[in-house]
């Protein structure tokens, strides 16, 4: 069975399998699985960003937040029928994540990094701060989406067709745009600045662009957040939340599409299996995940199935290869070969 | 007037605090061009250690001194257990790592001490004395003193000996340091010892201040970090000026406007990182373009 | 036993193999001379011998094999190696760059003395002594890059392109020092170098390094006064 058919078969397979899930489990679990969708499609806006162009974001919780309250206020104060809202949850963050880009650009990795941390921790603040349109810590509630009559749906499971419908629609789209020449062009700044733009690759353009679209996944996602919770708070989008998606990427693999859906997976299980235990497990666990997997697993769990088959059959995909040297390079001063 | 100098003074002390974890970034930063996300969650650690130390009975002093050393070689611990296997490699894994030691130290403080706050001892006496007819509390003076004496030992360190100078060699071009027979490893163990014996000093120091808790540091980083970009993130004497600098606009502001409230302080340090880097990266002293893409 | 034994040594980078397999050898005292085209992996032999590439073979230091251990612990055993490009810390001072070269020693006044006698042999680096290694001219900086390596009081002083970049006044002067040197203190020496000529004035031995093999070895005197091999590897 080669690669590709081996891919396609999968991808049919989980399709498959997502579809069935509101006929298989109870509210609280479809509930839990929509939670899923929603992390995959801003987690995978994340990676554009992260894994596919290399520029450090801490801050996506508040693009995340930054839909979430669109949608929020343009159903509640505004009327607007709630598919309406994702699109335009989407527009408005990417003019927002198009605003940022553009002094981002001027920072190098780190102090990107820093400042969308300093976004992360105050986009509560924020929210708070901007109480008379949101409402501040009492938070809004919004009304949800019900099934219409003709689908015989009770409200979860339309709401996770629905949630599953606008994320499928999102990884197409993605997966599509990076295996064309855009993606090319985004992983080339990625992989080498000074080479990309050799080769033609308009840097400005090209990361600021792919902030704009990555803020405006998480704004998508937010956007069905709050249809699938009905409710905004400032508490849901906390540091953590922006912790949440970069463990997300990072345990299912930077620049991989299906990442996305792994990571959400962990984000939405472990928590709630580890809180139960103690309250500062889930820190634990992130924190501990975060370091082991770019030790072990820089690739993430989509690496997964390359490694073990260079396990078993001794060696390396080029590709991977160096992409794995690039993230984990031997210290200097210390002979070549000596870890 | 008074007021407007116990102010000044309030703001250089708190300044001194981060300067100091500024100092601790800018250590780390110079030998490994490393930016240690979790300098504060680490710190807060220690001042945790400190603070069970104490509570089981040793004298606050000794408790301190002895935390300081504990750090010390924790630091060097974490470098070479940890953070040597990613080094040289891509910022973003680094980035990643940092923040995994941030957010497990953070949740490990929680899970062994518990989440509540408490009060920490002040190294300092309650009390104040009056300077040129102004009164001043010991405590601010005595910070910003520790901080002077911290910086002079550094200065010792790095300009008079043997290790400081094969430390900045290291620092410099770590190929060469190898070529003169220095051990580069072992000299980033020792910047990472001493980087994380700062750390704990400030929290020591801040503790009495502020509550006890996991999240002690988390401004205090963000507020280190702007210190350290707007002196420079390569110069030592950036990081203490950037400190005061940042302390003192802190207090005034608090003091004085009134449109800042408390949730929103946190802004002020951030927007001075984002105006210094876009205006002049390399901040106030400092050499390189460390910030520019 | 020779100080140094070299043999079928191999030296890679990542996957491309540089040096397939050569043998050579240092005597104490000796002055041997690699020499070759550019790309034949002269500079990659110093680097092999300092533990910065990926090797196999043997290659023994006073008995001990070289192969396989760090750079520093290289340095500490007596061999000192002046990179390509010089290697200077410029951003410290010339009395710190050749402190640092002593940083293995732990006898202070005999430091001293060395620091006079390098001042004495490199007036010019005394003259400059407070100023950032890097405002220094080419010709100083390497003169300061030996300087350094002879703080060490090495065993074997290994040169990687000592001319390189340097007026020919200059370089005449760098070597015309370094055999005084070397006279006084019967140096035992391997000198990666281009310009032939004067690597051949230099040394006693020499070998020639052809697309990572050793394409010929013999006296230096020899070497240089056989015009067929003069053309044919060495280029004049």
């Amino acid at each position: 069975m080669t690669d590709r058919r081996v891919r396609i078969a999968l991808v049919c397979a989980v399709a498959l399998v997502a579809v069935l899930i509101p006929f298989l489990f109870g509210p609280y679990r479809v509930g839990q699985f929509t939670l899923v969708l929603i992390y995959a499609v801003a987690a995978l806006g994340l990676n554009l960003l992260v894994g596919y162009n290399g520029q450090i974001s801490l801050g996506h919780g508040a693009f995340f937040a930054l839909g979430a309250y669109t949608g929020a206020l343009l159903i509640e104060k505004a009327d607007v029928p709630y598919l309406a809202t994702l699109p335009a949850a989407g527009a408005l963050c990417f003019a927002a994540g198009y605003l940022f880009g553009v002094p981002a650009l001027r920072l190098r990795g780190l102090y990107l990094a820093l400042v969308t941390l300093g976004l992360a921790i105050a986009t509560p603040q924020l929210i708070k701060r901007f109480d008379d349109l949101t409402e501040g810590t009492q938070g809004l509630t919004v009304e949800q989406p019900t099934a219409p009559g003709w689908t015989g749906l009770a409200d979860d499971q339309f709401l996770y067709l629905l949630t599953l419908a606008a994320a499928a629609i999102m990884f197409l789209a993605a997966w599509n745009l990076m295996r064309g020449p855009i993606g090319r062009s985004v992983k080339a700044v990625r992989d080498g600045e000074i080479a990309a733009s050799t080769i033609g690759v308009d840097l400005a353009a090209t990361k600021t662009r792919v902030f704009a679209l990555s803020a405006a996944y998480a704004g998508v996602g937010g956007a069905l957040y709050v249809l699938a919770l009905g409710f905004v708070a400032p508490e849901a989008f906390t540091l953590t939340l922006s912790f949440a998606f970069l463990a997300a990427i990072v345990v299912g693999g930077l620049a991989t599409v299906s990442g996305a859906l792994l990571g959400a997976l962990f984000i939405e299980f472990v928590p709630v299996y580890a809180s139960d235990v103690n309250d500062a497990l889930t820190g634990v666990i992130y924190g501990g995940v975060l370091i082991a997997f770019m030790w072990v697993l820089p690739e993430g769990a989509a690496g997964l199935p390359r490694r073990l088959r260079e396990l078993v059959l001794g060696r390396r995909h080029p590709e991977v290869a160096d992409r794995e040297d690039q993230l984990k390079a031997p210290v200097r001063g210390v002979p070549a070969g000596k870890a | 007037m008074e007021r407007f100098v116990q102010v000044v003074v309030d703001g250089v002390a708190t300044g001194s605090i981060y300067a100091a974890v500024a100092l601790a970034l800018v250590l780390i930063y110079r030998s490994t061009t490393i930016v240690n996300f979790a300098q504060g969650e680490m710190a807060m650690f220690s001042t945790f250690v400190a603070w069970g130390l104490y509570e089981g009975g040793v004298p606050l002093g000794l408790a301190v001194l002895t935390t300081l050393g504990l750090s010390f070689f924790a630091g060097m611990a974490i470098e070479r257990g940890l953070i040597r296997h990613f080094e040289g490699g891509e910022t973003l894994t680094l980035v990643i790592v940092t923040l995994g030691m941030f957010i497990l130290l953070n949740s490990l403080a929680g899970w062994i001490w518990g989440f509540e706050n408490r009060g920490f001892p002040s190294l300092f006496p309650d009390d104040s004395v009056t300077l040129g007819g102004v009164r001043l509390s010991v405590e601010s003076l005595g910070i910003v003193a520790v901080l002077l004496a911290v910086v002079g030992l550094l200065t010792l360190l790095f300009q008079r000996t043997k290790v400081g100078l094969a430390m900045r060699a290291a620092a410099l071009n770590p190929d060469s340091s190898a070529l003169v027979g220095i051990r580069v490893g072992h000299m980033l163990m020792l910047g990472w010892g001493l980087a994380a014996a700062l750390g704990a000093l400030a929290g020591v120091l801040v503790a009495p201040r502020l509550f006890l808790d996991v999240n002690l540091m988390g401004s205090v980083l963000i507020y280190a970090f702007a210190a350290a970009a707007l002196g420079g993130f390569d110069s030592a004497l950036g990081a203490v000026v950037g400190g005061w600098i940042i302390g003192v606009s802190e207090t005034l502001a608090g003091t004085y406007v009134d449109f800042i409230g408390s949730d929103l302080k946190i802004l002020v340090p951030l927007g001075i990182i984002f105006v210094v880097l876009l205006v002049r990266p390399s901040g106030l002293f400092g050499q390189s373009e460390v910030a520019r893409a | 036993m020779s100080l140094l034994e070299v043999e079928g040594l191999y030296a890679s980078y990542g996957q491309v193999g540089v040096l397939q397999g050569i043998d050579f050898s240092v005597e104490r005292g000796q002055k041997v001379a690699m020499l070759g085209p550019n790309g034949a992996g002269k500079t990659t032999v110093l680097r092999a011998l300092s533990g910065m590439v990926r090797t196999s073979g043997r290659a023994d230091f006073d008995g001990g094999s070289l192969l396989r251990h760090p750079t520093a612990d290289i340095a500490r055993r007596g061999v000192a190696h002046v990179p390509e490009g010089r290697g200077t810390f410029a951003s410290l001072s010339v009395t710190e760059n050749l402190k640092l070269g002593a940083y293995a020693r732990r006898d202070a006044a005999g430091v001293r003395e060395d620091l006079e006698r390098c001042y004495g042999w490199f007036p010019r680096l005394r003259e400059r002594d407070r100023q950032p290694a890097g405002s220094l001219s080419g010709g100083e900086q390497q003169m300061l890059a030996v300087a350094r390596a002879l703080m060490s009081r090495p065993r074997l002083l290994m040169l990687d392109e000592p001319s390189l970049g340097l007026a020919p006044i200059v370089t005449r002067e760098l070597f015309g020092v370094l055999g005084e040197i070397c006279a006084e203190h019967a140096m035992t020496v391997l000198l990666v170098e281009q310009n032939a000529r004067l690597a051949l004035d230099f040394a006693d031995h020499a070998y020639v390094l052809e697309s990572g093999r050793i394409a010929l070895s013999g006296e230096a005197d020899r070497v240089k006064s056989d015009d067929e091999v003069r053309r044919s590897y060495l280029g004049y």
